[in-house]
């Protein structure tokens, strides 16, 4: 075996080590390649590639300061850079399997372990190559946007009979899905399947179903390889959709952790964990998942300002209870926003949003002074160029006068937000989570979705199912007097039927707290408050005469 | 099995420095065998004395090369963590990266590897864990062998069937007696350990109701040690 055409080829090498990049380079040129250009960093590999069309990147994996070998490779898709005919592969020490789950994310053309000696890259590298070229009418025909020509050549190499067949069948499958040729993508798939259960074979075949409308059959599937192979990131990825389906956030959110625990260095599972955490008011969630969007994001193209905005307001939301980790939050949040400006142009509305946040910050870590004084000055410049700020920004104001205390001002903002967006969806459905019910069109299908869940579970006695809903609904609507009452009556519900326990009773009685202070006796749920009232009452106090365990 | 030791200061855990330190023992490891091969190239110009240091070298460098990557998974392993990524190979393409793996070992020793496969010959298997396992024979062969050795993979009763043989003195009673334990001993050695890891990969590769297995014995294609490993 050896590769006829390195005469034709243009190569870039990519490593900090001056040793690596030469010997690379001295072997290159041995073989007769036509051109070898280097790269110290991932900038330089970049622009390399924007320049000109390489037809094999070596990449080492850690690159020193600036980008690292997974952001070269995202910004090379992203931006284009690389056609399908490129051939890009990790020369790395690094093997450790978040390294490595993280690098597939960009579905290099290989993973090249270092230690590696000048015989055995060239032989991965040669049948990388003679791949390549059996495939090439395929590809560039991929690279012209037709699927069908991609197609009729991959059909035709595997009818021939290739050694690349497995790689051809894996791009055929896609293909066959991109193109809805659903039929022949269930032939190509199941016959795979009838030789050995193969996990590429098995998602693509879950994907098919999703998109024939067979979701639950497709689910099964995708959970049964998550159980057997929990390192299949595709799985995740592909099941995401059936969540997202059935509007379970809390779900999908539940499945997100899931993924990024598994794969910790992925920054777009981090960043969709945080944005749905944001969304399903888990502030310690959101506030990890931001850390680390943020941290992942450092020289990546993909970094954005909004990610580390979002840092610093879910770090400010998480509670009290988490104290050490809520600490944690709040110092690596403000560091992070203190260093924003060198790292972003700030626009005016960031600028303020910045200091509106921050004087959260430093009232969530008990310098009350501080953030007094922050806020007084951030505020004193809204508004001084006669422009109105954004409502991110107005929003931001608000949290921050809630935080403080000064809730009658926080009222007045937050009621002329809603006058000036009450036609903004979007606005809306942010601002809901602060009112007592919501506004935006999707919360109020949403809290009558829950309602109508939970109350029918009530009906068929199935309390526990009936508080979890209502516990979820909660979250999502912290400040809803009928969300509350409905979870009181769940909760006495479920002592009445299967007895006494404290623990429900404490965190019914804390419900019920909250609801009082929402409540007053011109509310219509006023009636039913008292009445949940009194039954708790008697509840809690014949618990005391007799105890039921 | 290796314990989680956590340190009395903070809250570091002992297998998570262990993980770090591998990392960078495996990047000075690479530059090490780096360099090894750029003297080896010379080795024609080398005296007897030298070509012998170089072999030492060589076999001690791949020695902990392979040591690594069994303390890596070993560590997987102690955290029921090790889910085999199966996919279809051609056996040539592994074999062969191997044999350029220890290219330079098996040439200053002077060791004459047979390769019989069949160019098309496919199976499934995760390539990572049976490449550190044919990586590990080879090494062994290239400082037991006195200079052939054979490998060899094909179908063998619906498995795939790969064997390494070489012309050595073949394993010591002793160590034919510990590949019958199933499970390591209390006070047990590195080729225990060895062999422990051995079968605990061929044992993740399953199909249905059968699992992989392995076997050592004296015999084989020539005469010496012979390691054969089955993956359903």
């Amino acid at each position: 075996m050896s590769y006829p055409n390195y005469g034709s080829l243009r190569m870039l090498v990519v490593d900090d080590f001056d040793n690596f990049r030469v010997t690379v380079a001295k072997l290159m040129q041995s073989l007769g390649v036509a051109a070898v250009d280097m790269a110290v960093n991932g900038t330089q590999a970049v622009r390399a590639c924007r320049a000109r069309r390489y037809d094999v990147v070596l990449c080492d994996f850690s690159l020193g300061q600036g980008k690292n070998g997974q952001q070269v490779l995202e910004e090379l898709h992203q931006e284009k850079y690389l056609s399908k005919t490129s051939l890009f592969a990790f020369v790395s020490a690094e093997s450790s399997r978040s390294v490595v789950l993280a690098a597939n994310e960009f579905e290099p053309d290989g993973y090249f372990t270092k230690p590696i000696n000048a015989k055995a890259l060239q032989q991965r590298l040669e049948r990388m190559l003679l791949q390549r070229d059996a495939m090439l009418p395929a590809l560039r025909a991929m690279d012209d946007n037709s699927p069908e020509d991609a197609i009729a050549h991959l059909q035709e190499l595997i009818s021939n009979g290739t050694r690349y067949t497995t790689a051809c069948q894996k791009l055929l499958g896609q293909l066959y899905l991109e193109t809805e040729n659903f039929a022949l993508a269930e032939i190509l798939y199941e016959g795979v399947l009838e030789g050995r259960r193969v996990d590429w074979a098995v998602v693509g075949l879950a994907k098919l179903k999703q998109l024939q409308g067979m979701w639950e059959e497709s689910s099964k599937m995708l959970r049964e390889i998550i159980l057997e192979n929990p390192l299949c990131m595709t799985a995740y990825d592909v099941l995401m959709a059936d969540y997202e389906r059935r509007g379970d956030s809390i779900g999908l959110q539940q499945l997100l952790q899931k993924a990024v625990k598994v794969s910790p260095l992925s920054l777009r599972r981090n960043r969709e964990l945080a944005y749905l955490a944001l969304k399903n008011n888990d502030s310690p969630v959101a506030a990890g998942a931001f850390r680390k969007t943020v941290r992942l994001g450092t020289n990546s193209c993909n970094d954005d300002i909004e990610n580390h905005l979002q840092f610093g307001r879910s770090a400010a939301a998480v509670s009290g209870d988490e104290q050490e980790e809520s600490r944690d939050f709040l110092r690596d949040a403000l560091i992070n926003l203190e260093s924003l400006d060198r790292r972003f142009e700030l626009s005016e509305d960031e600028k303020l949003q910045t200091g509106l946040i921050e004087s959260r910050i430093y009232l969530a870590q008990g310098n009350t002074r501080k953030a007094k004084e922050v806020l007084a000055q951030t505020e004193s410049y809204m508004g001084a160029d006669g422009r109105r700020q954004e409502f991110e920004t107005e929003l931001d104001r608000v949290y921050a006068l809630f935080d403080l205390g000064e809730n009658t001002r926080a009222k007045q903002c937050l009621a002329e937000l809603v006058r000036l967006y009450e036609n903004d969806q979007k606005a809306l459905e942010k601002l809901d989570v602060l009112l007592d019910e919501p506004l935006s069109e999707e919360n109020r299908a949403k809290v009558k979705d829950i309602n109508r869940e939970g109350i029918s579970f009530y009906k068929n006695h199935q309390y526990e199912d009936a508080i979890n809903c209502f516990v979820q609904a909660r979250q999502l609507f912290p400040n809803h007097v009928g969300i509350m009452l409905n979870l009181v009556q769940a909760y006495t519900g479920h002592i009445k039927a299967f007895g006494f326990s404290a623990e429900r009773m404490l965190h019914c009685e804390k419900v019920l707290q909250t609801a009082e202070q929402k409540i007053d006796v011109d509310n219509p749920q006023f009636e039913r408050f008292r009445q949940l009232r009194d039954i708790c009452r008697s509840i809690s106090q014949g618990s005391r005469r007799a105890p039921i365990e | 099995m290796i314990q989680e030791i956590h340190m009395s200061s903070d809250n570091v855990s002992f297998p998570q420095v262990l993980a770090t330190s591998v990392q960078d023992m495996k990047s000075s490891l690479s530059m090490l065998l780096s360099s090894l091969e750029t003297i080896s190239e010379q080795s024609k110009e080398l005296d007897e004395n030298q070509r012998q240091a170089c072999s030492i070298l060589h076999y001690e460098a791949a020695r902990i090369n392979s040591e690594l990557f069994q303390l890596q998974l070993l560590h997987k392993l102690s955290k029921n963590d090790l889910v085999p990524q199966i996919d279809e190979y051609y056996l040539i393409d592994t074999l062969q990266e191997q044999l350029a793996n220890c290219d330079s070992l098996l040439e200053v020793r002077g060791v004459e590897v047979d390769l019989q496969c069949d160019e098309d010959f496919s199976w499934y298997f995760d390539s990572e864990l049976i490449s550190a396992v044919v990586y590990k024979n080879l090494v062994n062969c290239a400082r037991y062998s006195k200079g052939r050795v054979q490998l060899l993979a094909e179908e063998s009763d619906g498995q795939l069937l790969i064997s390494i043989s070489d012309d050595g003195n073949g394993y010591p009673p002793f160590m034919l007696e510990q590949a019958e334990l199933k499970q390591l001993p209390e006070q047990f050695n590195s080729t225990h350990l060895d062999h422990f890891c051995n079968r605990r990969i061929a044992e993740l590769h399953t199909k249905q109701n059968e699992c992989g297995s392995l076997s050592i014995a004296n015999g084989g294609a020539y005469g010496g040690g012979l390691f054969q490993l089955r993956l359903p």
